[in-house]
């Protein structure tokens, strides 16, 4: 299997749809000659000309209606946004637009857009160029919200966004891009909604996605050390979510954990827990449940103060270590 | 408007699977009409409307499959007064021990308590070792491992058992896939059975003079007033082996093994018999009979008996294995009434749970029956 980057793996996603279906296109601020902020579309206008690699003014409205409206006339647009804290200027376009149309006119239209960009902290851009918004987008019925954590899924999952009939927020984390891994050679594309068991174990099930399923996998090698035998789950799509899988595995382990890197109020996680205490894992809880999140603040510029801020492995693995050793009994 | 939900049809049950709808959508229908059938890992039963009501939305169709306590619709019925509402059967009763006693300040997880729910400890006896005193499932399974050491006297008793579980007025349609169930669950238990031949000449002068008299009374009648006094004399063997404890019964209930045609085997209970007059258990006995034939007994009519006869004589057997019912310690077979006019006889044939009694006293309870038949004056 050729080994590529993250950032690769995203490239040879939205070349491939670009090479096998005329209807799909690219939008974004300096992606043409440029090639991204963060490269994602290098050389891709000049393979497919500057019709369909279409740089844009600085609009986020702009580039998201433009993308619905396309894809209300048959297009299949991926519109780049150049961080993805600046969806917040096409809100209304994604939240009143995009989300809605296939319900507003009865299931008789469709909206294949996907919005990509970089999420994440991590690289001292603060406060406006480092959130992990991903909990806005998955309260909106109607939205599909992904985040990849390896290339090969990047590149499956964003196959089966393009492809998918209606809006998918798809979000990298750009301390991701350069990730190296395997991709297998098919471009069959991963269904959204199916997560994935990275690490096998029995004392705690970790719920996590994107940057910090590589972070909660490393505290959990170190805590394997200490005799914790950990269970690390990726959730890959959040709308849809694998809940099958999570309620399995914490029927197994007795205990959840859930790690993310947005701020821990309102979060994702909140949610994973209510739908496990809802499920029939409830059953089998054998302790308090456990968060580990970005701190309850704009992410600080600060390096140390950025560095407290974001879930490190360190934190990971102490929080853990207390949590386990106050929660769990092993005789 | 409120909403129907899927009731708990017995202790184990968890969820049903609507099997068909009798009803549709805007239906009224009459108290005892039934509103649909529901299949459950044990059995199929109907479950009817306990009042007069109107479906107004069908919110689980046929086939699918829901835990119970579920909306299965919304009707319109009478207001119930609060009064009524603990025997409303439209409502599911459970009463789970380990849930209620979480009001009593202690700590126990949620798996926990399901664990000893299902090992039929009260999780309220345990004493925690987990995080700030917190019963764990491995306090639960040590707690259990130590009562099952214990003599079966110095066991700790069962969780009360709620008048109410399982029992409204839903109708029950056995299946054989009841039957094969709590049959090859009864072959795993080690059962004796007991055969003694009684003399019947005193209840059969017994009879001919009821008959005389125009008094509507049968020879089981009679055998039922006799069983119920031996078994409180022998209350080893009134009861129910669970989870590796016996549990006594308070009042004997006596099943009476019903054999419907086209339908199978059914066991009616009568309960506290041995508060009973003979004409109190004739009719208790008729009139749940008959219900179970004409297909109309209701979830009590079935009920949870503490020990089980089976009548096999009409049909000419003359002796028999009864197996056991689950989780009762006993059952009586009846013979046919065989010998000459002068010198009737009949065998009854007594098994028992080789667990929880040992042969010696139930041979003592045989004979003691045997004696009661055969000199029923001493049930004066």
């Amino acid at each position: 299997m050729p080994e590529m980057t993250y950032a690769a793996a995203i490239r040879s996603a939205i070349e491939w749809e670009m090479e096998h279906d005329p209807r799909v296109f690219i939008m974004g601020e300096d992606i043409g000659v440029y090639g991204g902020a963060f490269g994602i579309t290098l050389g891709l206008v000049e393979k497919f000309g500057k019709d369909r690699v279409r740089d844009t003014p600085i609009a986020e409205e702009g580039i998201v209606g433009a993308g619905i409206g396309s894809a209300l006339v048959g297009m299949k647009p991926i519109v780049e946004m150049q961080f993805s804290d600046f969806i917040v200027n096409a809100m209304d376009q994604v939240v009143n637009q995009a989300a809605k149309i296939h319900f507003m006119f009865g299931g008789r239209m469709t909206v294949p857009l996907v919005i990509r960009g970089p999420a994440g902290a991590g690289t001292g851009a603060a406060a406006q160029h480092s959130q992990s918004l991903e909990a806005w987008f998955h309260h909106i019925p109607g939205l599909k919200v992904v985040m990849p954590a390896f290339p090969d899924d990047a590149r499956g999952l964003l196959l089966s966004a393009i492809r998918d009939p209606n809006p998918v927020i798809f979000f990298e984390h750009k301390l991701l891009y350069k990730t190296v891994g395997e991709v297998p050679d098919s471009y069959e594309g991963i269904p959204l909604g199916s997560g994935v068991i990275r690490r096998h174990g029995s004392h705690a099930t970790i719920i996590t996605y994107s940057l910090m399923v590589h972070r909660t996998l490393e505290a959990a090698e170190r805590l394997a050390a200490k005799g914790w035998d950990l269970e690390v789950i990726d959730l890959r799509s959040l709308v849809p979510m694998d809940i099958d899988l999570v309620v399995e595995s914490v029927k197994r382990t007795g205990r959840l954990v859930v790690c993310h890197e947005a701020v821990g109020r309102g979060g994702v996680g909140g949610e994973i827990a209510a739908r496990v205490m809802e499920s029939e894992a409830f059953d089998y809880l054998d302790a308090p449940l456990l968060r580990i999140t970005g701190l309850n603040t704009p992410v600080p510029y600060s390096p140390p103060l950025e560095e407290a801020f974001m879930p490190s492995v360190d934190r990971i693995a102490q929080t853990l270590e207390t949590w386990l050793e106050c929660e769990v009994v092993t005789q | 408007m409120i909403a129907l939900q899927l009731p708990k049809l017995g202790s184990t049950m968890d969820e049903g699977t609507i099997v068909t709808w009798r009803v549709k959508d805007g239906d009224e229908v009459d108290a005892g009409e039934v509103l649909y059938e529901v299949t459950t890992d044990k059995v199929n039963m109907e479950v009817e409307a306990d009042r007069s009501l109107k479906v107004v939305q069908i919110l689980v169709h046929d086939g699918q499959t829901v835990r119970v306590g579920t909306d299965v619709a919304m009707i319109e019925g009478n207001q119930m007064t609060t009064a009524s509402r603990s025997d409303d059967g439209l409502h599911p009763v459970e009463r789970d021990v380990n849930r209620k006693v979480g009001q009593t300040g202690y700590r126990a997880s949620p798996a926990a308590r399901r664990l000893a729910t299902m090992l039929g400890v009260r999780v309220d006896h345990i004493k925690g070792t987990g995080p700030r005193g917190r019963v764990t499932p491995a306090d639960v399974q040590h707690y259990t491992r130590l009562q099952h050491a214990k003599p079966m006297e110095q066991r700790e008793s069962a969780p009360p058992i709620d008048e109410n579980v399982g029992r409204s007025s839903q109708a029950l349609i056995g299946t054989r896939a009841v039957i094969a169930e709590r049959m090859t669950q009864s072959a795993k238990i080690p059962q004796v059975t007991l055969t003694m031949s009684v003399d019947m000449s005193a209840v059969m002068s017994l009879r001919a003079s009821w008959k005389d008299a125009g008094i509507d009374r049968t020879i089981v009648d009679l055998i039922f007033l006799s069983t119920a006094r031996m078994l409180s004399e022998t209350p080893q063997l009134n009861g129910w082996v669970q989870n590796g404890r016996f549990i006594p019964g308070a009042t004997v209930d006596l099943g009476y093994a019903v054999d419907v045609p086209n339908r199978g085997l059914f066991v009616v209970t009568i309960p506290n018999v041995d508060r009973m007059r003979l004409d109190e258990i004739a009719q208790g006995r008729r009139i749940r009979v008959n219900r179970v034939l004409a297909g109309s007994a209701n979830l009590k009519d079935l009920g949870s008996p503490t020990f089980t006869v089976s009548n096999l004589g009409p049909l000419g057997v003359e002796t028999f294995n009864p197996l056991l019912m689950p989780p009762q310690v006993g059952i009586l077979g009846l013979g046919a009434l065989v010998g000459s006019h002068d010198a009737p006889r009949m065998h009854l044939c007594l098994t028992f749970d080789h667990r929880a009694i040992d042969g010696a006293p139930a041979a003592m309870a045989l004979r003691r029956l045997r004696q009661l038949l055969e000199r029923p004056g001493l049930l004066l």
